[in-house]
């Protein structure tokens, strides 16, 4: 990956994923276009053509741009506090592996054979890691 | 002060046609009968497409001579004329009185004008009484320089100027200290250096309103004793507001009161037939986009590990962190400038009219809330697919980027959608080129 540049960079990682949605995104703009273009049938593109042209009588709950501010803002939060609660769950260790079990050889130390281990972590990175012998 | 120099234009125009006219004639009431002719045959059509506004000059024209109480016609009096007319268009008699009510205000507070007939600009010039009236050569005609005059004065001679500038119905009328007949030789004493400096300096001195008023005063009467003549065509002949001579005027509030579609496939299927190939390609193409936001958001998922359905990763240092917080507020960005999660929104709250547009038949209510619907099903997904995948490593995405990813691809699309030239695409496409390859 260290021949692509930068854009396949590790740390480019989240701006890369905007550009591959944005296509999927921009799938159905892409497809009027495309109709509106003639690159399909001929009713496609009359009335892709018709679209652009026709005018509609404006709604009388018309959203205005407070609304579309309450729109935005309301998103806004609606992402943050997931995104606030991933991260402080990433900081204290809840996606860590909680348990991780080792089984040991008898090389060493032969008593060990006959015992598993257990690797416990709690959700606090500060707090001492358990070990378990049993 | 546009508004200002259009209604100048208009009136040199008028007063152009209505200089030819006057000159044939020799008393006041054929004078204005030929100037009603001329006026009719010199302006056509376009009588009555300027006739709407005679109210509204007339009115503001009477507004602002009561108010102001003085025949200083400044600027504002040109931004009151925009108002809107009256439903009801007052018969011929109210007309007839609120003119004479405005003449009688009006004229006697307005400078006197004076106009020659082989003015450059169609005969509109301003009269000079003092210091050299007793000339009586027509050196009203001082070319350009029109020296300014008290407002104030009113004596017997000036009274009986205005008197026959109203008769005639127009601000374009010889001077009566000219002969008639010798307009060509009424500026003969101008030629003379030291009238024109004493001219010059009567200019200078004056103390009344600065010649932009003047200017204004004399537009705005010449206006108004021109629609005065045109006022009974008004009704007949120029019904409607909007199209007329004088749309400046006239307030634009039924261009807001429709709206153009959105350029998209829900769009589409809003206006299509039901049982058509452009409904069925529209339905077809939102899903297929829907389907591909769905499966990449099933793949993200893992349902399996109740603990990290979302598959977050473990110990990702803080500089990540700070970059998903960036790309969150970037997502904000995206849906709301360029998705449809927005667009549907809005399409939903927006409401249906039910007075469809003539020709788009098929335009029912049901397919306004299945396209906003849809709409707002793909803009959700996405922002869910845009959310789950900043906060976690991805599978289906590396399969975009292999076919969409690529940035020629990419900006393939955004050429695609901002409707850019290919000398655009190309140089957007250049430093895209030199970074990532």
């Amino acid at each position: 990956m260290e021949d692509e540049g930068i854009f396949f960079h590790p740390a480019a990682f989240p701006f890369r994923i905007y550009v591959a949605l944005h296509f999927v995104q921009d799938i159905d703009d892409v497809a009027f276009l495309v109709g509106k273009y003639g690159f399909l049938t001929r009713p496609i593109q009359n009335e892709c053509i018709r679209v652009t042209q026709i005018v509609v009588p404006k709604g009388r709950k018309r959203v205005n741009k407070f609304t579309r501010r309450i729109f935005t803002i309301s998103f806004l939060i609606l992402l943050l506090v997931p995104y606030g609660v991933v991260v402080s769950r990433q900081w204290h260790g809840v996606y860590v592996c909680q348990n991780i079990y080792v089984q040991f050889g008898d090389a060493y130390f032969p008593e060990l054979g006959k015992r598993k281990a257990s690797l416990s972590f709690s959700h606090h990175l500060s707090n001492p890691n358990v070990l378990l012998l049993y | 002060m546009s508004t200002l120099r259009d209604l100048e234009e208009r009136v040199v125009l008028s007063a152009a046609g209505a200089t030819n006219a006057k000159a044939k004639a020799s008393t006041a009431l054929e004078q204005q009968q030929d100037q009603q002719d001329a006026m009719a045959n010199a302006k056509g059509s376009a009588a009555k497409r300027s006739s709407p506004t005679a109210e509204e000059v007339l009115s503001a024209l009477e507004q602002d001579a009561v108010a102001k109480g003085s025949a200083k016609l400044s600027s504002t009096s040109t931004t009151a004329v925009r108002h809107k007319l009256p439903d009801k268009m007052p018969d011929e008699e109210t007309v007839s009185t609120r003119l004479a009510a405005l003449e009688q205000d009006t004229v006697a507070k307005l400078p006197v004008r004076v106009v020659n007939d082989n003015s450059p600009i169609g005969g509109v010039k301003m009269a000079e009484k003092a210091p050299f009236t007793g000339n009586g050569n027509g050196n009203n005609g001082a070319n350009d320089v029109s020296p300014t005059k008290d407002a104030n004065v009113s004596n017997d001679e000036d009274e009986e100027i205005a008197t026959a500038l109203l008769e005639t119905g127009d601000g374009i009328k010889k001077s009566p200290s000219a002969p008639a007949g010798t307009g060509d030789d009424a500026d003969a004493g101008v030629t003379d250096p030291l009238m024109m400096k004493v001219v010059e300096e009567a200019a200078a001195a004056a103390s009344g309103p600065s010649t932009l008023e003047m200017t204004a005063q004399r537009l705005l009467h010449a206006a108004v004793t021109t629609t005065k003549e045109n006022y009974k065509r008004v009704e007949r002949f120029a019904p409607d507001i909007e199209k007329d001579m004088f749309n400046f005027l006239a307030p634009t509030e039924a261009l807001e009161e429709q709206v153009r579609l959105r350029e998209d496939i829900y769009s589409l299927i809003y206006t299509a037939h039901p049982i058509s190939q452009e409904f069925i390609y529209a339905i077809f193409v939102c899903g297929l986009q829907s389907t591909l936001l769905w499966l990449i958001l099933v793949d993200l998922v893992d349902f399996s590990n109740p603990d990290n359905r979302m598959k977050v990763p473990a110990g990702v240092p803080v500089t990540v962190n700070v970059a998903q917080g960036l790309g969150t507020i970037l997502i904000v960005y995206i849906v709301a400038v360029f998705g449809d999660l927005t667009s549907g929104l809005i399409r939903l709250f927006d409401g249906h009219e039910n007075t469809r547009p003539d020709d788009c038949p098929h335009a029912t209510r049901i397919k306004w809330f299945l396209s906003g619907i849809l709409q707002l099903q793909v803009g959700l997904t996405m922002a869910m697919d845009l959310f789950i995948l900043m906060l976690q490593a991805t599978n289906v995405i590396g399969m975009c980027l292999n076919f969409a990813g690529k940035v020629p691809l990419s900006a393939f699309s955004l050429y695609f959608c901002t409707g850019w030239r290919m000398k655009e695409f190309f140089f957007t496409l250049l430093p895209f080129l030199f970074v990532f390859m």
